[in-house]
């Protein structure tokens, strides 16, 4: 007979959730939670507290885009080891180059995901780089997405001047002094002054921006960058690759700042503030969701001969699963387009590219291998001659692989 | 009669030695192989925290940079294990805690599935709410002894403590967690 009290009864509630009591004690803590609904109350609430943890919170674990974050660790590591640029020669610029290339290839496949971009955008008032002879130190941007790039000092005044381009939209400071030019690989040289710029390229479009001290690659959303000082760049969404003229590429998330010759530190709110005065993140959010329902490819794009119709009702279901997504309810689109998937036939093409989706939304935003792999193999077994097939299948059996397994599917 | 020893090729050992030479190829599978294992770590010992994917990374930073401390007396996940842990409790020391926020727990009108998920992720809040309000090590020692599920003589040997010290932090932290359901339940029914 145990001659506990009503402390030791809740101390030993977490033994009896482990299990560890012998079973004397676990009796009597069940007898005890048989006689008080508060004390079964209790111990519920520990077993249930203890079992979400153990699951891990499960919003961090969705949140992991493993491309992106590979390419943040890559870019590190890489920055951690580059030597210091001391001189311009050749020889050291190929250096510098291939290693940026091997970074930038991954950020930017990355991208892909990549609807909207936010830079602002701009130069020291004192700057004497001939515009006719930049300096090669600012970004090259490639998405088939649209893309908002503004380079700022923390306080500014802009505003909007008649662009020669429809694809980018200009606002300058009164003192700018810009150039731009080019169709497909569009170039801007800033010489003086700010800009905020709104880049919302067609499929393969690019856009090369040269300024003073650093280089911006884009791979997340919305970013500032100012010549202030060494040079500074911030991030208001998403996340930007920053390489100053001297170091390798930093990666810079939303909230923070990148200071040439300091390092990381958390925004000024100042400066977030005021760059969002001038970029409206709704509105390009909107256009993101505009331009991703006709251009989001699926991890495999698709040459489809056969035409994808859906009926209105599952094109809503379609759709609105496509709003979750982007709103960042990753788990309830994918939720969604499961039971699309569940209503069409397995055979119709607007199925197969669904289960492209939903092995991308798995494989990349969830990090569900396994659930991408039922998708894949689906789709290998049920669309044999669709153009896509042998890289589904190639996908398919790379995730087996990479878990120790084999299937007769896989060469 | 001769036995001849069978060569076996472990594959992961061949990308580890291949990643602490440098090749990032190999590195990157090492990272696909392990990501969730490092992931769940961390998430379990930081909880909800907008920091969670940058500790994450600096744990590969530092398993790329220390790949060539690994000798292979333990298993990968085990050292793993450690250097994502060091990273994370690095992490929380560098961190200030100033408040403690439980307003998230408030009882929300569902049906019961619904309300047991809610639930459930609505304590597993309070728990790092509550741990935040503790120190590191009480914070590390709880996770490992009831989450991760490690016996206090393992956590000794991981934290280099005495198995009592680690006892002693164990209680303090449920003592702690107890007042704090015992608050909450008597919000809900006063």
């Amino acid at each position: 007979m145990n001659h506990w009290d009503e402390n030791d009864f809740r101390r030993l509630a977490f033994d009896y959730v482990r299990g560890d009591l012998n079973e004397e004690d676990a009796t009597a803590i069940e007898n005890r939670m048989i006689d008080s609904p508060a004390y079964r109350e209790y111990v519920q609430r520990i077993d249930s507290m203890i079992g979400a943890a153990r699951k891990s919170p499960p919003e961090a674990e969705q949140t992991i885009d493993a491309d992106s974050l590979f390419s943040r660790i890559e870019s590190s590591i890489l920055a951690a080891d580059q030597p210091p640029v001391v001189d311009s020669s050749d020889a050291s610029d190929e250096v510098v180059d291939s290693r940026r290339n091997r970074l930038i290839w991954p950020a930017l496949a990355m991208a892909a995901a990549l609807v909207l971009v936010g830079v602002w955008f701009a130069t020291s008032q004192s700057s004497d780089t001939a515009i006719t002879q930049p300096k090669p130190v600012v970004a090259v941007v490639e998405t088939s997405e649209p893309v908002v790039v503004a380079v700022a000092e923390p306080r500014i005044s802009v505003a909007p001047v008649d662009s020669p381009d429809p694809e980018v939209h200009i606002f300058a400071s009164k003192d700018a002094k810009f150039e731009m030019d080019g169709k497909f690989d569009k170039r801007l040289v800033l010489e003086d002054g700010t800009l905020l710029v709104e880049f919302i390229p067609e499929s393969g479009v690019r856009l090369s921006v040269q300024g003073k001290s650093f280089e911006v690659r884009v791979v997340g959303t919305i970013f500032y960058a100012s010549t202030d000082g060494e040079g500074l760049v911030g991030v208001v969404a998403g996340e930007v690759l920053v390489t100053p003229e001297s170091g390798g590429p930093v990666s810079v998330k939303a909230g923070q700042e990148y200071v040439v010759g300091e390092g990381l530190r958390t925004s000024n709110s100042d400066r977030m503030a005021e760059a969002k005065l001038h970029v409206d993140v709704e509105r390009h959010l909107d256009l993101l969701a505009a331009r991703r329902v006709v251009k989001d490819a699926p991890i495999i794009r698709r040459k489809v001969v056969e035409p994808e119709r859906l009926a209105p009702e599952h094109a809503d279901l379609r759709n609105a699963a496509n709003q979750l997504i982007r709103r960042g309810d990753v788990e309830g689109g994918a939720k969604m387009l499961e039971k699309l998937l569940g209503m069409l036939d397995a055979n119709e093409p607007a199925a197969g590219s669904i289960r492209l989706d939903l092995a991308r939304i798995y494989l990349r935003r969830l990090n569900r291998p396994q659930q991408a792999a039922i998708h894949l193999k689906r789709f290998v077994t049920t669309r044999p001659n669709d153009a896509a097939t042998p890289l589904a299948r190639s996908e398919y059996c790379r995730i087996l692989s990479s878990g120790g397994r084999h299937d007769e599917l896989c060469p | 009669m001769t036995q001849q020893a069978k060569v076996q090729f472990d594959p992961e050992a061949a990308l580890i030695e291949a990643a602490s030479a440098g090749d990032m190829s190999a590195f990157r599978a090492l990272y696909d192989l392990h990501l969730p294992f490092v992931t769940r770590a961390v998430a379990r010992l930081l909880g909800r925290s907008p920091e969670f994917e940058d500790v994450v990374q600096e744990a590969f930073i530092q398993v790329f940079r220390s790949l060539g401390s690994y000798r292979g007396e333990c298993a990968f996940t085990t050292w793993l294990y450690r250097v994502a842990r060091n990273v994370s409790i690095d992490h929380l020391r560098k961190r200030r805690i100033t408040t403690v926020e439980l307003d998230a727990w408030r009882p929300l009108a569902a049906d019961s599935d619904e309300w047991a998920k809610l639930e459930a992720r609505d304590l597993c809040r309070v728990l790092y709410a509550t741990l935040d309000a503790m120190s590191v090590e009480h914070r590390e020692v709880f996770v490992l002894h009831e989450v991760e599920g490690m016996k206090l003589r393992e956590i000794a040997e991981l934290t280099n403590e005495s198995i009592n010290t680690v006892a002693a932090r164990v209680r303090r932290t449920r003592e702690r967690l107890q007042a704090v359901l015992e608050n909450t339940m008597r919000e809900i029914d006063p």
